[in-house]
């Protein structure tokens, strides 16, 4: 149940989001490359360049384009079958081939060290009393903790699970298995969704996922690639650069 | 270590950086005998190619002496001699079981961050941006190589670091766009481009049975090292009015059977199309300049193929209403080195091919920017410069 000014409020912030994803993206990044030059440049065409910069980085991050929106242009709507998620109930989707046939994969799976490892890049995993800990830490510092247990298990083939009353966010999930077409291994899909406590914590809640699941999910699933068909995960783990001697992969976990 | 380190555009330097160490069981660290630079560097280099971090180590083409191997590494040994493909492969995925190889599945730490604009990740690549990966290049004394028994291949004792150095990327990717072309014996192959990757893609179209193969450059000295070094014939396109009607005139009004684009998204031309790109690609509003490009898909014969090995990002104003009506068949990739360095590597042994003369000048890796700035300005007729990291005598 959500009361009529967080509906309102959801209402008005889809209504602003008028450009596609792709196009914030690289928004953005030329943005900060014209804001960057500009601000080496120190000059009136500097100034210039600093302006415009600054607005396709406004509009790369807000999602928002004034122009858009009086020509009547939206590039932000896409299918139900697209990759937008409903940013109050953050639910996701993501789906991955393996070279391994669905038995050795769900195993693999089921071993509470393997899940450790391959959730590693964001959550830290451990066996407690029959069911899973699970600790995160939000893009906003904040820590989340809950205890997951099975719920459903088809074996060799689907796998899920769901939170135990206590936890900081509510979540239940599910993966499953399925034969691929012409030998090319197994199709993963796992499915997350969130349930964000009510009143304002959940409200800030929900907003500090709305950053995370898609790609913390999709690279769970990488990262289950990588180890099951190579037996390492790809790291920059002691990378070394001028910068020091690691490189942490972005994906929203904070060091 | 000393390793050479971008920071910013047009900035780089050499600095003390930590030392590599194995982290993954299938890692070698590669004790970096001789690198040498890349045109694709100075894409990113001039900020064209965004996801470089300050403090980046650079360099993509190296070869090297195993120093350390991890656990799980069987096949090659500490004090192997090895050559190593610029793209990271696991060896055990679909793609690299299909000798796909640039497009494995396993070793890009950021693909979540690449898909976002390809819609599906690369490879990684050493030294060659966040978004490809992230990890440390081989301008460095030391380099940790992932998947060393599938990414190290032995050097033959008779050759020298010289002639295997380029196997790692100019020579492969050059070969590879050569076999795109499925040449028929007596074929006739244009390659846009004498750089290091065009010169190879004209030796290797050669080698696979080419009867002729025809040369496009702007720079005299390189097209002397076209004629000369591999056997090319050769066109300055600031000397004729129309490349096209020069390569129409040489084949009997026909056209080239294939096409080798070997130039990329920082191409040279001289006409409005263009100061057009030149305009946008300043303006940071594409990343792309196209003349080469283009003008390969005018010149190509009807029917014929377009290999394309030049890196590009986002380009306009492409014709493929050209590409389409003359039924032309695109082949491209990033190189799938690891199919292809044994073959070289047997046609060195056997004297049939030596990538030597590319290495013009030799540096420090302690004028490392020096260096770059000579190779970016062709000056002194530089084709690549290669450094010695671990000879530390300024040149």
């Amino acid at each position: 149940m959500e009361d009529a000014a967080v509906m309102d409020r959801r209402r008005a912030t889809q209504r602003r989001i008028n450009v596609g994803p792709f196009e914030r993206l690289a928004s953005t990044t030329v943005g900060g490359i014209l804001v960057a030059r500009a601000i080496r440049k120190r000059s009136l065409g500097g100034f210039a360049e600093a302006l415009v910069g600054a607005n396709l980085i406004y509009r790369g991050v807000t999602g928002y384009c004034g122009m858009y929106s009086r020509l009547g242009v939206n590039t932000a709507i896409v299918n139900k079958a697209g990759s937008q998620i409903d940013p109050d109930s953050p639910e996701v989707r993501r789906a991955v081939t393996v070279g391994r046939s669905p038995e050795e994969l769900y195993e693999f799976w089921s071993n509470p060290a393997n899940l450790a490892r391959i959730m590693d890049h964001f959550a830290e995993v451990t066996p407690r009393d029959g069911a899973l800990h699970w600790r995160v830490r939000g893009p906003l510092k904040q820590v989340f903790e809950w205890d997951s247990r099975p719920v459903e298990e088809e074996a060799g083939r689907k796998l899920s699970w769901q939170t135990l009353p206590g936890g900081t966010l509510a979540n239940h999930g599910d993966v499953t298995f399925r034969p691929g077409p012409n030998g090319t291994g197994t199709e993963v899909t796992l499915h997350l969704k969130f349930e964000p406590p009510l009143g304002n914590v959940g409200k800030s809640l929900a907003k500090a996922f709305r950053l995370v699941p898609r790609a913390v999910v999709g690279q769970a699933l990488r990262r289950f690639k990588s180890l099951v068909e190579t037996g390492e995960i790809p790291t920059l783990e002691h990378n070394p650069s001028a910068r020091g001697s690691s490189d942490t992969v972005d994906t929203g976990r904070e060091a | 270590m000393r390793a050479l380190c971008w920071n910013g555009v047009n900035d780089l330097r050499t600095e003390t950086v930590p030392d590599p160490g194995i982290v993954n069981p299938h890692d070698a660290i590669l004790k970096v005998r001789m690198s040498t630079t890349c045109g694709s560097d100075l894409h990113f280099i001039g900020g064209y190619i965004p996801t470089m971090r300050s403090g980046d180590i650079i360099g993509h083409e190296f070869m090297g002496e195993i120093v350390e191997t991890g656990p799980d590494v069987k096949k090659v040994k500490k004090g192997d001699r090895v050559v190593v493909p610029s793209f990271i492969c696991c060896g055990q995925c679909w793609f690299c079981q299909h000798e796909l190889w640039s497009l494995c599945d396993n070793t890009n730490p950021n693909a979540e961050m690449q898909s976002a604009v390809l819609g599906y990740p690369t490879a990684g690549i050493y030294g060659y941006t966040h978004a490809f990966g992230g990890y440390a290049g081989g301008h460095a004394e030391y380099v940790r190589v992932p998947h060393a028994d599938v990414d190290c291949f032995p050097v033959p004792e008779g050759l020298r670091d010289e002639q295997a150095v380029f196997l790692s990327d100019a020579g492969p990717t050059g070969y590879m766009g050569a076999v795109f072309c499925d040449i028929k014996p007596g074929e006739t192959v244009a390659v846009w481009g004498c750089g290091g990757v065009g010169l190879m893609a004209q030796k290797s179209a050669l080698l696979l049975g080419a009867g002729r193969v025809i040369a496009i450059d702007r720079f005299p000295e390189r097209l002397r090292v076209a004629r000369e070094n591999v056997g090319s014939e050769t066109i300055n396109y600031e000397e004729v009015d129309s490349v096209l009607e020069a390569l129409q005139d040489m084949t009997g009004g026909r056209g080239p059977d294939a096409c080798i684009e070997a130039v990329g998204m920082e191409a040279h031309g001289t006409g409005i199309q263009y100061k057009y790109d030149r305009a946008k690609q300043a303006l940071r509003m594409h990343t792309d300049r196209g003349d080469a490009l283009r003008e390969a898909i005018m010149a190509c014969r009807k029917g014929g193929t377009l290999s394309i090995i030049g890196v590009y990002g986002v380009m306009d104003k492409f014709p493929l209403g050209v590409m389409m009506n003359k039924g032309l068949t695109i082949r491209t990739a990033q190189q799938h080195g690891q199919k292809f360095v044994p073959k070289l590597l047997e046609h060195t042994e056997r004297g049939e091919l030596d990538a030597s003369f590319l290495a013009t000048h030799q540096f420090s890796l302690e004028d490392g920017a020096r260096a770059y700035e000579m190779f970016k300005n062709k000056e002194d007729g530089c084709l690549r410069v290669v450094f010695t990291p671990h000879d530390s005598k300024p040149s």
